[in-house]
């Protein structure tokens, strides 16, 4: 008799599992499973600013997830991004978001399809910050 | 254990669906005429076999002569690809040895195998194929109830990988798998739950 998948008892699940992980996780080493697929900055018109769009990808079992984040630095400072924008991104293939300044002082950023919004300051280190939708 | 009542995901658009989805079997089954309901030859064969039985040529993934196909499934391998994987996996996991005679850990280890295809870019990563990240998920959750992993196993694999792989810093994880986004979670038991239920959607 060849036995059946969605057989297996709790105890066998448990282990089988386990084991699989550990060796996956072995296999697959330490590190992100994530990457960067799309980026873009754009600098206020006085330079003194620059506005950096990621779109963060992660994969892995149980684990795929597609976030756009825009963050605030002071130009040179890159090292140092003041989260402003956090989105939930439903499919790879829409575009992302735009970035653009209107003054010195307003960063406008626009999106396109459907997202969710997880975070969205709208005043951060004297910039306004504004988030337009662009449905599709 | 029973099953999880999820909110449907965010690539699910059911007011386009024209239908309710045809229950059926599930895994390798989907897809096929119901079974003479005394007989359980249908789950020794060959899949191909049983669906050129009748002499019609017709593939398990024929949606349209046994079922109507759902207009929403998004890019990447279809489910039933992952159901075949894990349905796989599973028959290796209860073997005592394989084929080739090799010890019981085969079983853990072919999953092994499977489970690295799932990382990001690997032939079993649907986004890899330009499906959105809820679609991933689904896909992962099918590919465990088919191997007959129970729903709190997967889920708790799923949010021990996420643990050491995955550096999420997200406002929405899930309160019990905290390594995890809750909307993975609830998608990962909506295949699950599509597997167990035998409401797989297929390719038109």
């Amino acid at each position: 008799m060849v036995p059946c998948a969605g057989d297996l008892n709790n105890r066998l699940s448990r282990w089988a599992t386990l084991f699989a992980l550990a060796v996956c996780l072995t296999v697959a080493g330490c590190g992100d499973d994530s990457a960067v697929i799309w980026t873009a900055k754009e600098k206020s018109p006085d330079g003194l600013w620059v506005a950096i769009a990621n779109v963060r990808q992660y994969g892995g079992p149980g684990q795929a997830g597609l976030y756009t984040e825009v963050n605030l630095a002071r130009v040179g400072e890159e090292k140092h991004l003041m989260q402003v924008i956090s989105l939930n991104v439903g499919s790879v293939r829409e575009p992302h978001v735009d970035l653009h300044w209107p003054t010195n002082k307003h960063l406008e950023v626009t999106y396109y399809g459907d997202a969710k919004i997880d975070f969205q300051a709208v005043r951060s280190s004297g910039l306004d910050i504004s988030l337009r939708h662009w449905p599709n | 254990m029973g099953n999880l009542e999820v909110p449907n995901p965010v690539w699910w658009v059911d007011s386009q669906d024209e239908a309710a989805p045809v229950p059926t079997p599930g895994g390798l089954l989907d897809g096929l005429p119901s079974s003479d309901p005394g007989s359980s030859l249908h789950l020794l064969m060959d899949p191909k076999d049983i669906a050129t039985i009748d002499g019609l040529p017709t593939t398990v993934t024929e949606g349209a002569r046994w079922g109507k196909p759902m207009a929403t499934l998004p890019a990447g391998p279809d489910p039933e690809e992952y159901a075949r994987r894990g349905e796989m996996a599973g028959r290796v996991l209860l073997s005592p040895t394989t084929p080739d005679g090799n010890t019981e850990l085969a079983g853990p280890l072919y999953m092994a195998q499977d489970l690295l295809e799932f990382r990001k870019g690997a032939s079993l990563d649907a986004q890899a194929y330009g499906a959105p990240p809820a679609y991933g998920n689904y896909t992962f959750g099918v590919y465990n109830a088919a191997a007959g992993i129970s729903l709190p196993d997967a889920l708790d694999m799923a949010n021990t990988y996420g643990k050491f792989r995955s550096q999420y810093h997200r406002p929405d994880m899930d309160p019990k798998y905290t390594s995890i986004p809750g909307e993975n979670v609830q998608n990962i038991t909506r295949g699950y739950n599509d597997y167990k239920n035998g409401t797989l959607r297929r390719r038109p």
